[in-house]
């Protein structure tokens, strides 16, 4: 399994990007063995392809990081981590496209439960869910991975 | 293709589509735009296979509502982007960036009232938990979607109307018994305490405040007698041993804490016998077979019960996408389950409290202890994580009480009574040397020792200067006077002056004088030493006011306010925004409630910075506004991240407070209200409140929230007769009783159809009632 991360990231001289996850390919949430990514400057996206074997897929995580040089700042993007998708036979390549989700931006405390669970909270489902979407989405927003 | 777009603002009803250039996507016909599935909810996802991949296709998501089955909104802007992709092996996913709302960012707002104030026909003379249910459909009726309470947590200590106070809690967990509801537990079977129980509801819900002693004695009473009477079902039930279970780390010492507290008559461990002292029998006491058993089991009973009618009532107003807003006290009482269990967490020879500001010029002494954060951190924060975690199992927004506490606190010594001679902790005190090379001096005497002389004794004591002197000082040479060794700190002063008060009650007045005039004495002091590195010092707050400081010579007085403001304004900033930056974000993330931050007060300069990285909400309040150079705040200046409010629980409601001072209210109607050259009316008339109400909903704050005694304020038909009366507590004195009710019961107030609608029309047409 082909997996592909791409995400459009103007970044600053002197910084980068990385990808930090569960797989050991993406240094299991250590952000010194975390997955470089490289810069494309004609469509101004960050991208890397690396090899993954398929059963791998299931239940990993991951998140972007920010590195800059100049400072030795970490600046991890902000959310839950991410989760890889998982049924995806019989393709035997996976794009993963991305966008950066900021930290500090005032739309992100509406993904608090005031608003997911109250002031727009969403009738019980009445069929159940798709396979594989049986995980609620009360994931915890935080600026260092949740592992 | 998988799209996939986080987006919580869609309202029940209403789905995300996806609409684009390629046939699968409804080649730009609204009517076969592909609706997005909301099981990931607030991700909505859909897979498609696109007809023509390998060519570029445009796409934008909308909104599409369920029961037209139309598009109601397309997203503004520009098309988003697929590049060609021509691999059928690849499969695409798509993490979109978020939706381009045609409105303003989401506004909302809210109604603040503590559950003991909410007033009820079912109620026992107090609000009790499924009371909330009538105030969210009051909520729901004029258009308010947050209903904010005070904390709920038990804060019985001492069986007395002192325990009304509700910010010094026995326990982080554990609810407040007044909050059940007797009836919602099970029927009192016995005819003659149904009867009984029937009579004092009337006696209790006549009285227009709530009149705590009365009102527990009779909760207690028959909490007791349906414990007994429900006991054999309730010990078999196996809903309450999966709370017992799920629960057991705070509940089975807090049950052994009660216990132990109405055994020994004391909540103060410290005077409970030895081998109780320490948490060491909690689970021998609370074994169902022993024979004590029942002591405890009813604490049980009590939580279990309290437990499931708040749950009922937060899921009730979440079905109604109401949202109850928590209060989180920002210290924990001294005689506490939490220091009783863990005392390493705190430093309990500590107090807390505030410094000098408008809610009282000698500083607030809390008397909590100080957190321990050195210790906490070892675990990683495993306090904070239970502490929050439990609190968003009833709460989806929290209000954190006194957030700058998590910056610096104020540290009081344990000798002090007033909160003047305390400091900030933790803090960069001067050294000697660096005192002395910046005032051209040092004279411990004179800096660090109260500033007493003869004409000072006479300026405070007038005709009974001789006589106080001769009892209280002594001649320290040079004209200085110092108190005795028996009253030279506060502690000392007020047990001398309890036992003349005890002894001597008629001159209740005059003792109260007299201690007043030795406390201030105390007080007037340059610097105060730091507990912990010698020959440190902070300088004593708001020192410029002093008699010492005034009397100083006039090369010092300059130099010495030259270096107070470096130290309350400057020489701590980054410190401080160090501290913020360790201690909020474990709080912070520990659940996924909206945080909102008590900011009020001395706010350091890099606080709003932390609040804003950690998407915590401040708070406006017009009359205390955090620009020290106007008078009063205006709601249109607000950030979003922000609640906006006029006034809150620690100050008169809107109405008093035009009452208070009337040139500042003329001012207030002049510059605020834009009445330049009327003369302003003698009380808040409710186009008066209008005014104010209005211009809170309109600020681009997050949220507007008032309390239900300003909203009421709308309608003379309505409001209370005293508005002083509706005040709910008064910060300058520390042993308030807490007993303010709302003067109508919600059944009548939800049935002013005309009041409530007006209120509706208000809140909708500033926007706080948009979905999308």
């Amino acid at each position: 399994m082909i997996l592909r991360f791409t995400l459009p990231y103007r970044t600053e001289p002197g910084q980068r990007l990385v990808v930090c996850g569960s797989l050991p390919a993406l240094g299991q949430w250590a952000p010194e063995a975390a997955l470089a990514l490289h810069y494309d400057a004609a469509s101004g996206h960050w991208n890397r392809e690396l090899e993954v074997s398929a059963d791998q897929l299931a239940g990993a995580t991951y998140k972007y990081l920010l590195l800059d040089e100049r400072d030795g700042g970490r600046h991890w993007e902000w959310g839950p981590n991410r989760e890889l998708p998982t049924a995806v036979a019989p393709f035997g390549r996976l794009v993963l496209a991305d966008w950066w989700r900021a930290p500090a931006q005032p739309e992100n405390e509406l993904f608090t439960a005031a608003f997911t669970e109250a002031l727009f909270r969403r009738p019980a489902p009445a069929a159940p869910a798709a396979p594989g979407c049986g995980r609620p989405g009360r994931a915890l927003p935080a600026g260092s991975p949740a592992r | 293709m998988r799209f996939r777009l986080a987006a919580p603002r869609v309202e029940p009803g209403q789905q995300l589509c996806v609409l684009g250039s390629d046939a699968a996507l409804g080649a730009w016909d609204a009517a076969r735009a592909v609706v997005l599935s909301d099981a990931d909810y607030p991700t909505w996802t859909a897979d498609v296979k696109l007809t023509t991949p390998a060519a570029e296709t445009r796409y934008k998501y909308g909104i599409w509502d369920a029961g037209t089955g139309q598009v109601v909104d397309l997203e503004a802007g520009d098309d988003r982007l697929l590049a060609p992709e021509t691999n059928p092996q690849t499969l695409r996913v798509l993490a979109d960036n978020q939706y381009r709302h045609p409105t303003a960012p989401w506004r909302g707002a809210g109604v603040a009232l503590p559950v003991f104030s909410l007033r009820s026909r079912q109620g026992l003379g107090v609000g009790e938990f499924p009371d909330l249910k009538l105030l969210v459909d009051w909520a729901v009726a004029t258009g308010l979607q947050m209903v904010q309470v005070l904390p709920i947590n038990d804060t019985v200590a001492t069986h007395t109307w002192v325990d009304s106070y509700p910010y010094a809690a026995i326990s982080v967990f554990a609810l407040h018994p007044q909050y059940l509801n007797l009836e919602a537990v099970a029927e009192l079977l016995d005819p003659a305490a149904r009867q009984e129980l029937a009579q004092l509801r009337d006696e209790l819900n006549a009285r227009d405040f709530v009149d705590y002693e009365p009102m527990m004695a009779a909760k207690w009473r028959f909490i007791r007698q349906l414990y007994q009477q429900e006991k054999k079902a309730f010990l078999a039930d196996a809903d309450f041993h999966a709370f017992r279970a799920e629960q057991a780390a705070w509940l089975v010492p807090y049950a052994a804490f009660s216990g132990l507290r109405d055994r020994f008559g004391t909540a103060d461990f410290s005077q409970w016998p030895a081998e109780y002292r320490t948490p060491a029998q909690v689970e021998a006491l609370t074994d169902e077979t022993s024979a004590d058993f029942d002591e405890f089991g009813l604490f049980f009973f009590l939580q279990f019960h309290l437990d499931k009618q708040l749950r009922e009532a937060v899921a009730y107003a979440r079905e109604r996408g109401v949202v109850v807003k928590g209060d989180l006290p920002i210290g924990i009482y001294r005689h506490s389950v939490d220091a009783w269990t863990q005392p390493e967490l705190y430093h309990l020879h500590q107090q807390a409290g505030a410094p000098p500001d408008d809610f009282s010029t000698t500083g607030q002494n809390w008397r909590f202890p100080t957190y321990n954060w050195e210790q906490m951190a070892l675990d990683g924060y495993q306090w904070w994580q239970q502490r929050m975690g439990h609190l968003a199992r009833y709460f989806d927004a929290l209000r954190i009480d006194h957030i700058l506490g998590f910056f610096r606190i104020w540290e009081i010594p344990a000798h002090s009574v007033e909160g003047l001679l305390g400091h900030f902790s933790p803090a960069l005190p001067f050294s000697q040397q660096e005192i002395e090379q910046r005032l051209g001096w040092f004279d411990y005497g004179r800096l660090c020792e109260p500033y007493i002389r003869w004409h000072v004794v006479q300026e405070v004591f007038g005709g009974q200067a001789q006589a106080v002197f001769d009892e209280f000082m002594e001649e320290a040479g040079h004209g200085a006077i110092r108190l005795q060794e028996f009253v030279r700190t506060q502690r000392q002063m007020e047990a001398v002056i309890n036992d003349k008060l005890a002894a001597d009650p008629a001159q209740t007045e005059y003792y109260r004088w007299l201690r007043a005039g030795l406390f201030g004495l105390a007080n007037e002091v340059l610097f105060v030493p730091d507990d912990q590195q010698p020959d440190h010092y902070h300088p004593r707050i708001t020192l410029p006011l002093s008699r010492s400081f005034r009397e100083l010579d006039e090369a010092t007085r300059p130099r010495l306010e030259a270096l107070y403001h470096d130290f309350f304004y400057q020489r701590h900033e980054g410190f401080w925004r160090e501290q913020g930056l360790t201690k909020l974000p474990p709080v912070r993330w520990a659940t996924n409630m909206l945080i909102c931050g008590e900011d009020l007060g001395m706010v350091p300069a890099s606080v709003p910075g932390v609040m804003r990285d950690l998407g915590i909400l401040g708070l406006h309040i017009q009359r205390m506004p955090a620009d020290p150079t106007t008078e009063f705040g205006h709601p249109d200046t607000a950030p979003y991240l922000s609640v906006v409010s006029p006034g809150s629980h620690d100050m008169s409601t809107l109405r008093g407070w035009w009452e208070e001072d009337p040139a500042r209210t003329q001012h207030f109607f002049e510059t605020t209200l834009g009445h330049h050259g009327q003369p302003a009316p003698a009380f808040c008339e409710p186009w008066v409140a209008r005014e104010i109400l209005e211009q809170h909903l309109y600020s681009p704050s997050m949220w507007a929230v008032f309390p239900l005694q300003d909203v009421v304020a709308l309608s003379a038909g309505l409001r209370r007769e005293d508005p002083l009366a509706e005040q709910i507590n008064v910060p300058s004195n520390p042993t308030h009783f807490w007993k303010y009710r709302f003067h109508l019961p919600l059944e009548e107030l939800a049935a002013q159809a005309g009041f409530n609608a007006e209120v509706r029309g208000l809140v909708e047409r500033s926007g706080r009632q948009q979905g999308y």
